[in-house]
């Protein structure tokens, strides 16, 4: 082990002790006799560890010390001092007051000496390389972050037949839930909204091939597949190729603006929810609850035709889908939002806002409302028909599957 | 989150008490292991689970896979309002036999 080693004592005796000591231990003793020429030699040195006499004339181990951390924050200091023999609370609290600092007793014992500096100089590489890692770590997510945001569709997305707005909120910095839209042919569009158990890098990778696994499942079928044959092969292939111990709850949705139909098939997520603007009122599309279990849990699970949903809507319907992040934060009581509170908030905003105003609307009202301990990741999504005639401008369909 | 065990008829019940989360779910799982290796049939006491979330969800689902697979079963017993929410929406009554009573739980293991 090859240390660099500062050593700081107005007695020059003590110094070519240290430094006979020390010569045939693989460490490199830079001596000085004085606090301002240790300071020179810091800034100009990358030292493993030092050593510090607490008594000096002028500037004291312990102001030296002060001044080294402006430096070096987490150099190991090992004070060598005669004074701790008469217990000194003080004194132990001085140098218990840094992290990073060890002390010694004079006349040293060469053995203990080398031990000590070999351990501190050690202690302070392994938390070097374990703040490189996590340094390296944070870098991978905040990088992982910024894919899953190219992989959603943009915040606001107007197509010929849809105007889509959605909020997306990773409770850490990637989240494990996920959507995405898909356009089949003229005035037909995919809806597939997903969250995986769990958060984390791990959750957004398996959302990651997911969302590829869905293409290729609509890819093959010529965007002609039916909801539940969808959940069924997505199922298959989470089961055998991704899941392992692992599940997702999804819903799959055609939206039909061909004839204004709807269908979707919810795997243990929550339901589609429609407002409906003639009646003022907010529909759960799902009242009796039809669906299956989430995916991942049982490969050989048959989703069933029958299970699905099929609604007509109107022109001027809105639509929600959402994660249960959103119902499920909490106020400091721990009381959560439930489904039945997020379905009065909706119903109170959706008269008087412009659709794609309507999920930030709610996520900006729930900490007004006490609502503002969200452990889970946040995904609100506000699906609205638009007129062709009034198509103005596109952007794009993040991963449009043009037929 | 802790728990406590104990037989009753042959059927080994886990009071899960507190929350079941990402932070425990280990916990759980190992205890399972361990008590799984002579026994099959299960009955989780949720009477004092104050809290699941999906990663707590998904080990009592690993629970009954694994049950299952070695021919036994897990039933659940006495669910709270908070956790019974997940467990709607998730529909995992399509694959628990959920009892409100932790007796009539323990008692359908003889009825099978």
């Amino acid at each position: 082990m090859d240390i660099k080693l500062l050593a700081v004592d107005d007695e020059k005796f003590n110094l070519l002790l240290l430094q006979e000591a020390l010569k045939n231990e693989g460490v490199e003793v830079n001596p000085c006799s004085s606090a301002d020429k240790a300071l020179e030699l810091i800034k100009n040195n990358n030292f493993d560890v030092a050593l510090l006499d607490v008594i000096m004339p002028g500037i004291d181990g312990f102001e030296l010390r002060k001044l080294i951390r402006e430096y070096d924050p987490r150099l190991p200091i090992i004070y060598l001092t005669a004074i701790v023999d008469t217990i000194d609370n003080d004194l132990i609290e001085k140098i218990s007051e840094d992290k990073f600092t060890y002390y010694m007793k004079k006349p040293f014992v060469r053995d203990e000496l080398v031990r000590q500096i070999k351990n501190a100089v050690e202690s302070r590489r392994s938390e070097d390389q374990t703040h490189q890692y996590y340094s390296g770590l944070e870098k991978d997510l905040s990088l992982a972050s910024e894919v899953q945001r190219l992989l959603i569709p943009d915040w606001i997305v107007l197509e010929d037949d849809i105007l889509i707005s959605s909020i997306y909120e990773p409770s850490k910095k990637v989240s494990g839930d996920m959507f995405d839209i898909i356009k089949l042919g003229p005035g037909k569009y995919f809806l597939f909204i997903g969250d995986i158990a769990g958060h984390g890098i791990q959750a957004a990778l398996y959302m990651s091939a997911v969302q590829s696994v869905i293409k290729m499942i609509i890819g093959l079928g010529n965007g002609k597949i039916a909801t539940h044959e969808i959940l069924n092969r997505l199922n298959w292939i989470f089961c055998t190729e991704l899941g392992q111990d692992n599940y997702m709850t999804c819903i799959v949705a055609i939206f039909d603006f061909n004839c204004n139909h709807l269908e979707f098939f919810s795997a243990g997520h929550p339901s589609i929810f429609e407002f409906n603007n003639e009646s003022g009122k907010i529909n759960v599309l799902n009242p009796k609850n039809k669906g299956g279990i989430p995916v991942g849990w049982d490969k050989n699970y048959e989703y069933h035709e029958g299970d699905s949903v099929s609604v007509s809507f109107r022109d001027d319907s809105i639509f929600f889908a959402s994660t249960d992040g959103s119902f499920e934060i909490t106020n400091q009581k721990d009381e959560m939002l439930g489904i039945e509170k997020m379905l009065q908030l909706l119903e109170s905003i959706a008269p008087s806002q412009e659709s794609p105003v309507i999920p930030y609307r709610v996520r900006e009202a729930l900490p007004q409302m006490g609502y503002d301990v969200a452990e889970d990741d946040i995904c609100i999504i506000s699906i609205k028909r638009v007129q062709r005639n009034q198509a103005d401008g596109t952007k794009r369909l993040s991963n449009a599957f043009l037929r | 989150m802790h728990f406590e065990y104990y037989d009753k008829d042959g059927i080994v019940v886990i009071q899960i008490k507190g929350r079941l989360d990402a932070g425990n779910v280990a916990a759980l799982k190992s205890k399972y292991r361990e008590l799984s290796v002579n026994k099959h049939n299960f009955v989780f006491d949720l009477s004092e689970m104050e809290y699941v979330d999906s990663t707590g969800l998904g080990s009592i689902v690993s629970c009954l896979k694994s049950a299952t697979e070695a021919g036994g079963d897990v039933k659940l017993a006495c669910l709270k309002d908070k956790p019974r929410m997940i467990f709607e929406i998730t529909r995992a009554y399509k694959i628990f036999d959920i009892f409100d009573d932790l007796d009539a739980a323990i008692e359908a293991f003889t009825i099978q």
